[in-house]
């Protein structure tokens, strides 16, 4: 996401570590939206917390990891083993439930353990888990340095996968509608610019993976260029609208496996009313402006671990 | 008027227009359609609102 939209507001983007401090900040109202895994934003709505999912953040984009060399081929191989999932409210630990349910395995057969995303990756080089299922860049980052393998990417469990989705506070959508707008808007726009040329070279993923892992996630580039383009169609940034079928799946598989306490109607908690006319998506760039040395330079000293403080006597 | 009146009719005036001043600058940013916007760089322009989106490098 750019920090300033074509027409004047500023977005500041607020970095977190772990959703239960997202969550949190959205609670608090120190954040006015945010980016969540679906089935959380569901539990919020569910608990009373005015927010509604206005929009998909992508498709797919994540991946089921396990050892270089284990000997795990399929899914059925899981059973009795320890899967690290990002969060119990997360659409990956569905996809794990439905994949049991799918293959006939009972609902305890494997381990599913709560890990953080960026730990994901060490707890399997250490071989504290035996796989894991988390979104992107965690699997491309297991799978460059050597010691993961994709057993499957989400595309090919259930095509069309969604994970994060963009939750915005109830207040905000009914006193700051045309803001919550331009937002979405500007997200379907950049999705379309992502995936447009995604056939002819896929320049603009390049350039995006350049600007967001130095300016925004702190990653390597390579890293992210790798997420965006082996294959292609790894992550996917158009179609989303929320789908109601889709939800309604989400939901039924959440309160049978006990994740939410009750369903909820699908207007509880969605509102697709600002999912813009892709046709009509204005894509205000071709080439996406690149960072000058000076702001790369700036970005890499922030990111540099402070110096500890000498202790005081 | 004695001079402690006075004082305290200063202090008041003073501890008034601190806490108006207080309020004014509490007042959230307002989003007005239509209003200038931002150069692409957001270098030199006047924002017209902010909002603040969280996100995990994730997907």
């Amino acid at each position: 996401m750019t920090q300033h939209s074509a027409s004047g507001t500023v977005f500041k983007a607020q970095k977190f570590t772990d959703f239960p401090s997202m969550k949190e900040a959205l609670i608090a109202r120190k954040i006015d939206a945010t980016f969540m895994i679906a089935p959380l934003a569901m539990k919020l709505a569910s608990d009373g917390v005015p927010v509604k999912i206005c929009y998909l953040g992508h498709r797919d984009g994540s991946a089921l990891v396990v050892g270089k060399d284990s000997p795990i081929r399929d899914f059925k191989d899981l059973a009795g083993k320890t899967v690290a999932i990002p969060s119990r409210f997360s659409n990956q630990n569905l996809l794990m439930q439905r994949m049991m349910k799918k293959n006939g395995m009972p609902i305890d057969s494997m381990v599913l353990k709560e890990v953080p995303p960026p730990e994901h990756p060490s707890a399997l080089a250490s071989k504290a888990v035996d796989a894991f299922i988390v979104g992107e860049p965690h699997p491309s980052k297991a799978e460059l340095e050597g010691y993961g393998r994709v057993l499957y990417l989400m595309k090919d469990l259930w095509p069309e996968f969604i994970s994060c989705v963009l939750v915005v506070r109830e207040e905000v959508i009914l006193q700051q509608r045309p803001l919550v707008q331009e937002l979405v808007d500007g997200i379907a726009a950049s999705g379309e610019w992502l995936d447009e040329d995604r056939e002819t070279g896929a320049q603009h993923r390049k350039d995006a993976a350049f600007v967001v892992g130095n300016m925004f996630y702190s990653q390597k580039p390579e890293l992210l260029e790798h997420v965006l383009t082996k294959p292609i169609d790894r992550v996917s940034y158009t179609n989303l609208m929320p789908p109601k079928e889709t939800f309604d799946e989400i939901m039924d598989l959440a309160v049978e496996t006990k994740v939410l306490p009750r369903r909820m109607e699908f207007a509880e908690y969605v509102d697709t009313s600002f999912a813009p006319d892709l046709l009509k998506v204005d894509v205000p760039f071709d080439r996406l402006p690149m960072p000058t040395e000076a702001q790369l330079a700036a970005t890499k000293a922030a990111s540099q671990p402070k110096p500890a403080e000498p202790a005081k006597k | 008027m004695k001079k402690w009146q006075l004082l305290v009719g200063a202090v008041a005036v003073v501890g008034g227009l601190y806490l108006l001043n207080q309020k004014l600058s509490q007042k959230p940013t307002q989003y007005i359609p239509g209003g200038p916007a931002a150069t692409a760089d957001g270098v030199g322009a006047q924002p017209r609102a902010e909002f603040g989106v969280g996100f995990l490098p994730v997907t």
